[in-house]
């Protein structure tokens, strides 16, 4: 029997009669992390690792009944045991593995193996199934460190700072901007902006003890103090704003993992594209389902065609996980 | 190598000329001059011959990266280009070399690999992988493929050079147009301040025309004034040195190539003479490339209309009375044939002047020009009322970079809507800002950056003249077009392209 299977509302387990990133309301949602498309509002209880639980509250709103739980430590749902195992997407993201009988199955939420100074490393847990996501599954996606990243972050500023442009990189308000404030951190990058969007998330991980660069608020409309030269983090969409336009004469850039390919770097509409990602690389994916050990992998998110037929390929019974239409 | 690499990567997304321009320069200013003589030639889209066919890449590519070949295809579905795959996914193996120099693969390895049979370079090209860091890989591929592209406006590269080699533009745009091969030297004699083409290439600076409306000269005596007929075509300066006849183009900053015909009619000028003025028909013998088919020059009738005499025989004449210069071009040039002075308008009095202006148009004149005759010359110009036609908005693009939208508009053509002229408006203010809200509740589809909207409202389009336009749908376009003011007419009555069409201009005037 399938531990986990598509459901109209998002991953559902029979045995354990609970829900997974659901899309809306139910009775019991365990969460693998705090991002937009993985928390909807509405639901009766909420289970998330204890640092993913603050970012939580802040995305839904503190009415609801959120019970965080420590990484490893297993929790009965219906027939199951199921525990919550760091998967180095953001802070306090997770994979959720689910015990019934002899079975093991475990999601990974989205995960990244690369090193991250703003959350908790992956953690390999093995397992008979692993549900894996697919957002870059294709050879052409292979990381290089955040750190050499992260460098040539600062080699734009200094570039634009010469000429007294400010620079805007556009990147995703939870775990991205952290991300990059951690690595800009460590090379000493001074002090860096942020768009309104971001402050919240950033205030979070700081409270949670994450080292990251010195930052503040980008048009302090109380300071109205005019900045020159600097690096500013921001959301993709305070993209050709009033907000851009009063940062005067700016050079844009986005961070994804997607700006790997020239023809989205020049399709994006912004000067530069810095390719750093929180998913697994092509590479990264292989690799962690070998470690699993699991005999069986189901795909989800993006285009798995390609994964999928590569791991047949190698003898494993590999599938893309069927999406359930909505009803 | 690296310059190059740094260039590609800041031209890719970038949109703002002004900030285009700044990445060539400081591309320039990084390299050697060989290296900045092969980017030059690289940017001018002189793109070495395909030395791999990308097919015979796949197998050797694919093991290289450790890939099945189904794999590897559908990387290259993805990302539409070998030469990228093969970057992205090659395993590098250790002893990079690191920088080598652009020159070096252009001069040396690029033929050595060329010298080789067909079959082996692919192997060769994989070698490469070793040898170079990974950041070049994608670049040296593309040179091998034969699909390098890395696209610079003409007037971007050479404001970029004017700022690095401090060279005057004419100089450039001339010592570009000559036979040359990427080298050390070549980069070193096209920043030459001295030199013999400098004073070949010298272009007085001149003044333009004050555009005024005729009733502003009424208090000023008319016998004071010669007037004449503006001529249709672009500002040019056709320049008689050494017993040749060169012509640039003012707006273009290029330089143009003398057909047969004017320049048989210029041999008769002094030599070291420059004059001022206006080229008919002159698309026909566009650009002044040596390696771009043109019509042969006897099948085109490029006239020169002279305005003015900036040097005679070496002599600046700037200063001299008009009159004089006058008389010197009637003098010397025909009235008819490739070469002639600007028609002069034989009226007295402005009741005469008037009425002269009024059929300015119709004579397939742009307008009038007006001279003083004693002193410098003073030069006033007006041009016949401007055309007004009714024109449906389309479509419109907002650069970031820039502060006003471009708008597109069309007219009927049959059942369709047929863009014929842009013109631009600032959205952030006054009607602007109702404008960008019709623009934003009425947007259809995106094509990059310009965005289609709902053909309904239309526009009262002044502009200057009609002109043929073989590259539009409408075959035709407004010239100079600019907004004046909403319609309040359905988009139904707008005008057809037939209306626009009888305002296009007949052959050579008289």
């Amino acid at each position: 029997m399938d531990l986990v299977i598509p459901h109209p509302r998002g991953l559902y387990c029979p045995p354990g009669d609970f829900f997974i990133d659901p899309r809306r309301g139910v009775q019991t949602a365990v969460i693998t992390h705090a991002h937009s498309d993985h928390v909807a509002p509405g639901s009766g209880g909420y289970i998330c690792s204890s640092r993913c639980a603050p970012l939580v509250r802040q995305r839904i709103g503190a009415r609801f009944n959120i019970r965080p739980v420590e990484y490893g430590e297993k929790f009965r749902l219906g027939g199951c045991w199921v525990s919550l195992h760091p998967a180095g997407h953001i802070l306090g993201s997770a994979q959720v593995r689910i015990e019934w009988r002899d079975e093991v199955w475990v999601v990974s939420g989205d995960y990244k193996r690369d090193p991250d100074p703003s959350c908790e490393p992956f953690e390999v847990v093995a397992c008979d199934v692993f549900i894996t996501e697919t957002t870059f599954g294709s050879p052409l996606y292979q990381w290089r460190p955040g750190e050499e990243i992260a460098r040539e972050v600062l080699a734009w500023r200094g570039q634009a700072r010469e000429c007294g442009r400010n620079c805007i990189l556009y990147c995703y308000s939870l775990g991205k901007a952290q991300r990059l404030l951690a690595e800009l951190g460590r090379l000493d990058a001074g002090v860096v902006y942020l768009h309104g969007a971001h402050l919240a998330p950033t205030i979070a991980y700081h409270e949670m003890g994450i080292p990251m660069a010195k930052f503040q608020l980008a048009g302090d409309a109380s300071k109205r103090e005019l900045i020159q030269g600097e690096l500013v983090l921001a959301p993709p969409n305070a993209r050709g704003t009033k907000w851009e336009a009063s940062l005067g004469e700016c050079e844009t850039a986005f961070a994804s993992g997607w700006m790997a390919l020239a023809n989205a770097r020049r399709n994006k509409g912004y000067d530069r594209g810095f390719v750093i990602s929180d998913h697994a690389d092509w590479n990264s994916l292989l690799r962690t389902i070998r470690e699993t050990g699991a005999r069986r992998v189901i795909a989800m998110h993006g285009d798995a065609a390609a994964l999928v037929q590569t791991l047949r390929e190698q003898g494993l019974q590999a599938e893309e996980l069927a999406e359930a239409r909505a009803v | 190598m690296d310059a190059l690499v740094q260039l590609v990567r800041a031209l890719e997304g970038l949109g703002d000329p002004a900030r285009r321009i700044e990445a060539l320069a400081r591309a320039w200013r990084a390299s050697a001059p060989a290296c900045s003589a092969w980017m030059l030639s690289l940017l001018t889209g002189r793109r070495p011959r395909r030395l791999v066919n990308p097919e015979d890449l796949l197998p050797e590519s694919a093991r290289a990266a450790g890939m099945a070949p189904w794999l590897f295809e559908d990387c290259i579905r993805r990302s539409g280009d070998i030469a990228e795959v093969i970057a992205l996914t090659c395993r590098q193996e250790a002893g990079v070399t690191g920088e080598i120099p652009l020159e070096r693969w252009m001069e040396n390895e690029f033929p050595i690999m060329r010298a080789l049979p067909p079959g082996e370079r692919a192997s060769r090209l994989m070698e490469w992988r070793r040898r170079a860091p990974r950041e070049h890989l994608l670049i040296l591929n593309q040179l091998a493929c034969g699909t390098f592209r890395l696209a610079a406006a003409r007037n971007e590269l050479a404001a970029a050079l004017r700022q690095v080699l401090g060279v005057p533009a004419p100089l450039l745009a001339w010592r570009l147009m000559q036979d040359w091969t990427p080298s050390a030297d070549f980069w070193r004699a096209l920043g030459d301040p001295a030199g013999g083409d400098v004073e070949l290439t010298r272009i007085p600076e001149t003044s333009v025309p004050m555009e005024i409306r005729l009733n502003d000269l009424a208090e000023e005596n008319a016998d004071n004034w010669q007037a004449f007929w503006v001529p249709r075509g672009e500002s040019a300066q056709l320049i008689r040195r050494r017993g040749g006849t060169l012509l640039w183009r003012m707006e273009e900053q290029d330089w143009m190539i003398c057909p047969d015909e004017l320049e048989a009619a210029a041999r008769n000028l002094p030599d070291r003479t420059v004059l001022l003025g206006v080229v008919e028909n002159g698309e026909a013998a566009k650009p002044a490339r040596k390696n771009t088919s043109r019509k042969p020059a006897d099948e085109t009738d490029i006239r020169f209309i002279a305005m003015d005499i900036l040097e005679w025989k070496g002599e600046d004449t700037r200063l001299s009375p008009f009159a004089d210069r006058r008389m010197q071009l009637d003098q010397s040039l025909g009235g008819a044939g490739a070469l002639t002075p600007q028609a002069a308008i034989p009226a007295s009095g402005w009741n005469e002047l008037t009425m002269a202006h009024r059929q300015s148009r119709a004579r397939g004149y742009r307008g009038l020009d007006l001279r003083r005759r004693q002193d410098g010359g003073e030069w006033f110009r007006c041009l016949a009322d401007p055309l007004v036609f009714h024109c449906v908005l389309t479509s419109y693009r907002q650069e970031s970079w820039s502060e006003e939208a471009e708008l597109t508009f069309a007219v009927w053509d049959g059942r369709g809507l047929v863009p014929v002229a842009a013109a631009p408006m600032r959205l952030e203010d006054g009607d602007g800002q109702a404008l960008a809200g019709w623009l934003n509740s009425h947007f259809r589809e995106r094509f990059g950056p310009v965005r289609t909207v709902d053909a309904q409202l239309v526009f009262e389009l002044a502009c200057e003249d009609v002109r043929p336009a073989p590259r539009r749908k409408a075959g035709l376009e407004l010239v100079h077009a600019r907004v004046v003011a909403r319609a309040a007419i359905p988009a139904s009555r707008a005008s057809r392209v037939e209306d626009l069409a009888g305002f296009l201009p007949r052959r050579s005037p008289q």
